[in-house]
This record gives C-alpha cells, structure tokens and sequence, in this order.
C-alpha cells in the first residue's frame, strides 16, 4: 500500500515533537546529536490586508512524484520503495556530493558531519511495513500530522500549495 | 542509525514516567530498552493521562538522562563556593559530613537556622517534609513559594476550595493567559472538544500564541499586567447588562454590594484605556463569556500570580464565576475534592497526615511576618524572604541549606542570593542529577537519579494509581531521591520511625482506605483505578455550604479581612498597577520597556532542558522577543546581540523580532546560567497577598551591542 503524509496546519504550533520524535529514533546512541529528519516552522507574513499571518508547519521530504533527487545521485543511493512509495535512501555508497541536496526544491537531504553523508527522511519505511506509525507522525501530541493510505488523500484539502511555494521561495 | 520498530529480539519495552515537567502532567512513557540502555522512549498508549501522546521535551527523555553533567557520585568542595571544584567520596563520608555539619548549625543557633529547600522533581516531597521535621526546622519550603499555589491560596481565600475548569459541560472557554500547546498538551484536546460541539473559546494574553491562532474565536491582546481592571470593568458590563446570576449571587454569595461598589468604578472606556483593548471586543468577550451557557475558566499556574497585583487580579478573574453562577456547577468551575501528590484525587489519603506528622511550630518561618496571608494559607516558608534574611540576620539568622535540586536561578536577583548563600552559610548541601550553577556552591554534593531509574508512586485523573519500576539501574553511583533521604535519617538517627522504615512503607501509609497496596500496584505494573475512587459531583459546596468563614462564596474575603489592617490588604479583589513600585519619573524614563519573562517555549521547563543537546540545538542562543516596531526605532535586527538591563542587573541576548509581543513589551525566557533574566527582577519586587515576584511585569531598558562579544 501506498502512504501520504499530511500536515493538519490549524492544529499544529511547531512545538518540534515531531522533529525530537523522529531525532530519537533515528539515533541510537545516547549521546549523539544527529539532527532529526523533520524542521519546524513558524513565518510571520503580512497578508493582503497588511495583517500579520502566522503560520505552524513541519516539513520533511516530500516524498515527490518525480523526484529529483533520485536521479541526481550519481552512486544510486536514493530509490523509490515500490510497496509503500517512499524515497528511501541507502548511504552506504554515499560520496557526500551534495547533488540531492542541490536538486531538492525543499533543502531536506542533508549532510552528518560525523562521516559526510547523506541522511533524510525515508517515511520511516522500516516501520511503515511492519504496520507501525512513523515517528513523527507518533510524536505529533496535537494530530497535526498524519500518515495516511494514498488512496484517502483528498488533494483539494489535504494539499498545501501556498506552504509548498513558500518553502521553494525561501530555499 | 537504525529504525527502532520494538520488535527486535534483543530490545525489551518498559513502562515508567517522564517527570521533566510539573506534576501535574509527568506522561507514561514505554522505553525501549537494549543492552541496558535505553535506546527509544515513546509515549504510552494506554497511559491514562497523556494516551500515548508526549510533548517535545519527553521525546527528548533519553538526551535529558544520559546528559555529560550527570552528577556521578557523592562529591565534597575542594575549590571556593560556586568554583565548581570538587573531590569524590564515598556515601558513607559524605552522610558523615552533613550529620556533623547540621548538627553543629543546629546546636549552636538553632534547628530553625537550617532551610529545607526543594525544586523539582517533587516526588519526594513527603518524605523530605518528614525529614525537615524530624529535624525540627519550621522552615521547609519548594519551588511552590513562586508558581502555582498563590493561585490556590486565591481560590481558597475566595471559595475555600480550588477551581478546576470542567470542560465536558463547557459551552465557553475563557482562556485567561491560556497557552495549553506548550505548557499542558493534553489541554489542547479538551479546548478543540468544546469547539468541535459549537463552544466559543475566549483567549486573553499580551502574546500572541498558537492557542490563539488556533483556539481562539475572540482573543484579547492585553496591556501585560491590567488583567484585573479587565475582570472588574467585565463584571461592571456583566451586572449593568442583566447577566449576572442574581440567584446565584443572592443564595450563594457573600459581600455582593461592595464588589458591586468596587466594580462601578471600572466603567468601559477606562478599562479599554488601562488594557488597550478595544471596547467593542470587550463588550463581546464579556457577553460571549455571561451568556453562551456554562463557561468555564482557564487560570494559568503562573501567568497571573507572577504580577505584584497576581493574587488579586486572580481572585477578580474568580469572583467572574461566583457573578455568572457558574461556580460549582457543570461547565464552570469545581472546588474539587482531595488532592495526592499535587494532582486531584476523589477520595482522601493519608498524605496530609504523613505531612504533618511532628510539624514543628512556635517559631515564626521565613517570610511569616512579611507575608501573613501566604502564612495563614500554607504550611511552607515563604523563601522570597530568604534573601533578606540571610542579610538581616532577623528574626534569626538562616545558617545552613539543606536543597534537593534547589535552583538560586529561580530566585530574583539570583546573583545577590548566592553571594549571600557564600558569605552567610556555614553548610549546603545539595542533591542533583546535574552539575548546575546552584550546585556548584554545594559544600557537599550528591547524586540523585531520574524518573527511569528509580520506583515512585504516581495518580492520575479517574483515581489512577501506578508505581513505576526502574528501566535501568541507577546510573553511575547515583541514588533514587528519597532512598538518599531515608538513608540519611537513618543514619543521623533521626526520631522519627515510619520515615526511617522508607518510601515504600510511607505510600503504604499513605494509600491506607484507596483499597490498594503498594505491593500490588508493583505487581500490576501499569496504572490501576482505586477501588475507593469515589467521583464527588458539581454543586457540592452549593448545597452544603462553602467552607469559608461566611459559608458562602466571597467576593468579599473574610481571610484577607482577618489579616491584621497595618498590612494594607483589601479584602475587596481591587486592581493596583503592576508596576506600582517602579513607575517613579526617572525609573520610567529610564527603563521603560515592560518585561515579561517566562512564557513558555516549547522545548524548555525553567532552568531543566536548557543543557539538554537535543532541544538546545532548536532555540541555541538565549533570545528575547521584540516586536517590529520597536526593533526598527532601536535599530535592532532579528538576531542582533542586545543588552537587556534593569537598575539590579543586565543580560546580553540576542533580539527575536516578532509579531508575537506586543509593542513595549519584551518577552525574555528564563533559567539560562549565561543570561539569566531574573538577575533584572527586583528582590523587592513582589506581591504582597503571596510574597510572589513580579516575573512577568517589572521595568526594563532594551539596547543595542555596538561592539561584536
């Protein structure tokens, strides 16, 4: 089966537990600080009346139809999952060139300075598969995030053009 | 890196608590535990109180546990107070030491010359009682003596009882300083029920917060500080539109026409020009608030009390609800019954008597003269106080501190509280997980555990009990807090039996009538409802009498009037200006920002997670919140290093420019050792109904750095 992820904007606050979630188990070892897959925001915009808007998210990969990642890596390292549709990445090969991390409209790949290599956001496949939440999506305490079948995704709701603009505008 | 799924063979799932927070809330937690070490923590599913949810801060348990500034084993001062230098010994030394040392403070002054001091995590906290009063000292005092309880006292002093909103019956939400997504998660999910059944939500605050952007149908972006004028001009618009409850008020209340008589001179276009509000808004919160059915009241553990016109301003935000009938009643707010560990519990518990077994009187505590209201309310020293009287010496000099995770940045003018500890003590001892600023001026220092590593007991709402198991044994040479303590008892000989017998014997005692033992609760292993749970139904106090001295609820506090005139206090919920003592021509001129310090943000709790790599890493630099305008006519950019200062104190931060604050307010978090914000409160400064500092209202000037750090 297929999953989206979703972003429920009115009830999240960027509190950052989906971003601690997914630090903690992306990490095993105690005392690492490996940044986690997901970042929070929170712009201030003026709206067309000059009012401010403030706007919560979180973002991770995208998890793109067509994504340019994959095909900018040059060792292979980033495949799409045929079961569940997520990008997933193994960086074993990984030179550290950066080309996903150039290629990708929303800045995720990014790099461990431990050992100069690629990490981002798999969907938590491994979890996913074995019918469990991913753990952002677990972390979230408002519901604010959600995995959800592909097939229950409503583009007319569940999509957030004026976000996924916003996040190209300001990579 | 690998994807923890907890179902690897070599990985075992424990239950137990976050307790990083405040009592009321401390999650059940499932640690995924491998080798020993904990290598995941998630929120558990089944926890009847967080239901599987947990906040930033828990997710960050296991970076918060395995810190590098674990204390690890007992340690004595070899370098001055506050240094930092230290030697390792043993337990045994170390419990030999502080024997010696408090017996000697003890026989040359008095036991009364030795404070009791606790900060978090509390658990402990029957047990350190005990201890203080097998000791013998009046003074024994917790981080209480500046959050929370002058919320309680307020309602005690006004109903007799507490006021927990109840939601499920709710048609209106008044939110006053609510901010639930940061400080009380689960909070949130009560807020959004209301709303989803057609409730309105009303938020009141100077900052504009995700509850109210998400929350809020009308939210009130007050002038910080004139919470109280709003709630008097509110009840003013409440009895001249027809929408107070005059049976209610007839049956139930006592000292109506005064209140009347207080409020008539809080008239709309005043209050709009105190609160800067806009009178419209006003008018429709407080018609939304009175006429959209039962409503119930959000009152913040510190948002109000942290004024010098707090505790008042809380009691004119109650009297709302005695106005509108709506306390005691489905959908307002409830006296509660009994309370365990800090958190509500339906039936009664031998905790209060375990507390007061061998309390010592006769002896005035700190802060008793100063405070007398805090002092007729509560059991506890008023350590607001304490500076002064390390200074004075009067009415007895304070020679000794006995602190489990005592924290000296909590107090005003912390820099003036240590230098006095260094200069005034003969001994500190101090236990804590962590080497922090305060524990650097330990004279002797001991390692306590955390949540994970040790077995307490736990309630939870609907009556749960659970007692936690350890997940991993006691890291490095570290012990549970109350083992520490009973160990010490026994040890200095203490007379005091059942606290010598240990903390499991004392639960015993305590749950003694909740129909469950600690032996059993052990073996369930999860939280388990008590058989003596008992719910106590809306309107109790309606139809039995509110136990104040009028039977009735008072607008007019027979506690406050009983307290002697030459303190001044109004027994009358009267507003004063929050900045009373510092609104001289030249302070005015000179500082004349208001600062607020300690909203919440959501990856810190006070001093506790600033050091804790993965949520430090989100918010690195201590930062204030500036709005906009401000900004521009300092010529202050986003980020700029600028130098916060008060006449006690300065700070150098870095300037956060945002919408969120008001102009001419500065929002400045709390508990950074390198840029503590209360080094800038005025030791003086403080409430004189609770003894409470004004955190979150006292004057500040605002520059620029002109040269790099």
């Amino acid at each position: 089966m297929k999953y989206r992820f979703v972003l429920h904007e009115e009830k999240c606050c960027a509190c950052a537990s989906c971003q601690i979630g997914c630090t903690d188990l992306m990490n095993s070892d105690p005392l690492g600080t490996i940044p986690g897959c997901r970042r929070i925001l929170h712009w201030e915009i003026p709206g067309k009346d000059g009012k401010i808007i403030h706007t919560y998210g979180s973002v991770a990969c995208m998890h793109c139809a067509d994504a340019p990642c994959i095909h900018a890596c040059p060792k292979g390292c980033i495949r799409r999952d045929s079961e569940t549709g997520f990008v997933t990445f193994d960086s074993t090969a990984c030179i550290g060139c950066r080309r996903c991390s150039k290629v990708c409209p929303y800045d995720i790949p990014q790099f461990l300075p431990e050992d100069g290599k690629m990490v981002k956001c798999d969907g938590c496949n491994d979890r996913i598969k074995q019918g469990l939440q991913p753990a952002c999506v677990l972390a979230c305490p408002f519901g604010a995030l959600e995995c959800i079948p592909a097939e229950a995704y409503r583009p007319d709701q569940d999509a957030l053009p004026t976000l996924m603009e916003k996040l190209k505008e300001r990579k | 890196m690998r994807q923890i799924t907890g179902q690897e063979p070599c990985v075992r799932v424990c239950r137990s608590v976050c307790s990083l927070c405040t009592p009321g809330h401390h999650c059940g937690v499932d640690c995924y535990v491998k080798d020993g070490k904990i290598i995941r923590v998630e929120g558990t599913a089944d926890h009847p109180y967080n239901m599987g949810t947990l906040c930033a801060k828990g997710s960050a348990l296991r970076n918060y546990i395995y810190s590098e500034n674990r204390i690890r084993t007992p340690l004595r001062r070899v370098g001055e107070r506050g240094e930092g230098k230290f030697e390792s010994i043993s337990w045994e030394e170390a419990y030999r030491i502080i024997a010696e040392k408090l017996g000697a403070v003890k026989q040359t002054y008095s036991p009364h010359s030795v404070l009791f001091f606790s900060g978090y995590t509390k658990w402990y906290l029957p047990i350190f009682r005990r201890f203080a009063s097998a000791f013998g000292s009046v003074n024994y005092a917790t981080d209480s003596c500046a959050c929370n309880v002058a919320g309680v006292i307020a309602n005690k002093a006004t109903t007799g009882g507490n006021a927990a909103p109840n939601f499920p019956n709710a048609s209106t939400f008044l939110g006053w300083g609510y901010e639930g997504y940061f400080s009380s998660h689960m909070s949130v999910k009560s807020v959004e029920a209301l709303k989803a059944r057609g409730g309105k939500v009303i938020i009141i605050d100077p900052r504009y917060t995700p509850a109210a952007k998400n929350l809020a149908d009308i939210y009130l972006p007050i002038n910080p500080g004139t919470d109280g004028a709003l709630a008097l001009g509110m009840a003013k618009l409440i009895i001249d539109n027809g929408w107070a409850d005059m049976d209610y008020i007839e049956k139930y209340t006592f000292g109506f026409e005064e209140y009347k008589a207080l409020v008539d001179q809080y008239p709309l276009d005043k209050v709009s020009r105190i609160t800067g509000l806009k009178p419209e808004d006003i008018l429709e919160a407080t018609r939304i608030y009175a006429t959209n059915g039962p409503a119930c009241t959000y009152f913040s553990a510190s948002a109000i009390v942290h004024h010098i016109n707090g505790f008042q301003t809380h009691r004119a935000i109650l009297c709302l609800s005695g106005l509108t009938g709506n306390y005691d009643r489905p959908g307002g707010n409830g006296p509660g019954a009994y309370s365990l560990f800090h958190r509500p519990i339906s039936f009664p518990t031998k905790e209060p008597a375990f507390q007061a077994h061998n309390r010592p009187t006769g002896t005035p505590r700190i802060g008793e003269e100063r405070f007398p209201l805090w002092s007729r309310f509560s059991f506890d020293t008023q350590a607001m106080d304490l500076l002064r009287q390390l200074e004075e010496e009067t009415p007895y000099p304070i020679k000794a501190i006995f602190g489990m995770g005592m924290n000296a940045k909590m107090f005003p003018q912390t820099d003036k509280l240590l230098k006095l500890m260094t200069q005034k003590l003969d001994f500190f001892v101090d236990v804590d997980l962590f080497m922090n600023e305060t524990a650097k001026y330990a004279d002797i220092l001991l390692p306590a555990c955390s949540s994970l590593e040790r077995g307490e007991l736990k309630n939870y709402p609907g009556d749960y009990l659970f007692y936690t198991q350890p997940v991993i044994e006691p890291l490095y040479d570290s012990k549970p807090d109350a083992q520490i303590l009973v160990e010490l008892a026994n040890f200095m000989e203490l007379e005091d039996e059942q606290l010598r017998q240990g903390y499991e014997a004392a639960m015993d005692f305590i749950l003694e009538g909740s129909g469950l033992t600690v032996a059993q609760l052990k073996q369930a292993g999860k939280p388990v409802k008590a058989p003596a749970s008992r719910p106590v139904p809306m309107g109790q106090y309606l139809k039995n009498g509110f136990p104040t001295p009028s039977g009735k609820f008072e607008f007019c506090s027979n506690a406050i009037a009983a307290i002697d005139k030459k303190y001044g206090l109004d027994p009358l919920p009267s507003y004063t200006d929050p900045l009373a003592d510092q609104n001289e021509a030249e302070m005015a001129e000179k500082y004349p920002f208001y600062l607020i310090t300690g909203a919440r943000i959501p990856t810190a709790l006070h001093s506790r997670m600033h050091e804790t790599p993965w949520l430090r890493k989100l918010r690195p630099h201590p930062a204030c919140e500036i709005h906009p305008e401000d900004a521009q006519s300092l010529g202050v950019a986003d980020g700029d290093d600028v130098i916060l200062a008060s006449p006690t104190g300065s700070i150098r931060v870095k300037a956060m420019v945002t919408h969120q604050t008001k102009p001419g307010v500065i929002q400045m978090l709390h508990g950074y050792s390198e840029a503590n914000v209360n080094l800038l409160i005025d030791r003086d400064h403080l409430d004189p109904y609770s003894g409470y500092p004004g955190f979150k209202g006292s004057r500040c000037s605002i520059t620029k750095c002109q040269e790099d750090a």
